[in-house]
């Protein structure tokens, strides 16, 4: 989560406009308290951009969850075997 | 300065997420078994400069990215990465959670659980021009900000976010390719597609 954005992002004052437009921004934890607010407030209420929220969410959600590999047992060993860690 | 000895404590338990990393970046285990390798290797003697206190996972991360320009990229034909083409943004939900969920009240994990094979989210991920790819990775499945991700990249925050939205419509766009040429969509949605085009 960064406070010091170094990017602007400005709400054109269209509800739902703003809402889609800044989906990621949102989701990805990027948008100034006042705007995360703004943007929670509108999406409680809309039907229509609360189901494009979830959606989004729960496709990041799967994305992060099926790249998920463990590193193989031997290249574990191996590498502590090589820092002198075993 | 940080201690060496703090180095097996801190950065081993990172592994597994760097050895994700690296087969998303090389796509292949062998090249990303030793893309690890050396990423600890090179850790582990640079660790008397690592700055204690500070962001242990970037640094790391910003050395595999390293290790993989480096070693990996002189291999391969530089992709092509204006060749994404345009995508309208929210492409994949448009065409496929807007009709569907709205429609049946399907809960969004159902939808996607229902219309993707375990395998199909990380092709689509795999398919993204490196720079791309890279990009999605460090934000989607390492949940690093947009600063780290800049920091990592050595690139300018605003290049990570034109990276990440093309990126994400991008993978969008193959999601819905593949969804459509295994005939995954239900026929209403897909005839509804076509009537709107």
């Amino acid at each position: 989560m960064s406070s010091d954005q170094e990017f602007s992002v400005q709400l054109s004052g269209d509800p739902c406009f703003d809402a889609l437009n800044l989906l990621y921004h949102y989701l990805d934890g990027e948008l100034t308290e006042l705007h995360r607010v703004t943007i929670s407030g509108h999406i409680e209420f809309c039907g229509s951009c609360l189901s494009a929220y979830d959606f989004h969410a729960e496709l990041r959600t799967v994305v992060r969850t099926r790249s998920v590999n463990r590193v193989p047992d031997e290249l574990r060993s191996r590498i502590a075997r090589e820092l002198g860690f075993e | 300065m940080a201690d060496q000895a703090d180095f097996a404590e801190q950065a081993m338990p990172l592994m597994d997420g760097l050895y994700g990393a690296a087969l998303r970046m090389t796509r292949n285990p062998s090249d990303a078994e030793d893309l690890v390798q050396e990423t600890y290797l090179k850790a582990y003697r640079g660790f008397g400069g690592f700055t204690e206190g500070t962001n242990l996972k970037a640094w790391m991360y910003r050395i595999l990215t390293n290790s993989y320009i480096n070693i990996y990229r002189k291999k391969q034909r530089r992709p092509n990465e204006t060749d994404l083409g345009e995508v309208e943004d929210l492409y994949l939900y448009r065409r496929l959670g807007g009709l569907e969920a709205a429609r049946t009240g399907r809960s969004a994990e159902d939808l996607l659980m229902d219309t993707f094979a375990e395998a199909e989210i990380v092709d689509a991920l795999d398919e993204l021009p490196e720079a791309y790819r890279i990009a999605v990775l460090l934000a989607d499945v390492e949940e690093f900000s947009y600063k780290e991700i800049a920091e990592i990249l050595d690139v300018p925050i605003g290049t990570v976010m034109s990276r990440l939205h093309r990126g994400r419509k991008a993978m969008q766009k193959s999601l819905f390719e593949f969804a459509e040429s295994r005939g995954l969509l239900p026929s209403e949605v897909v005839s509804e597609v076509s009537e709107n085009e």
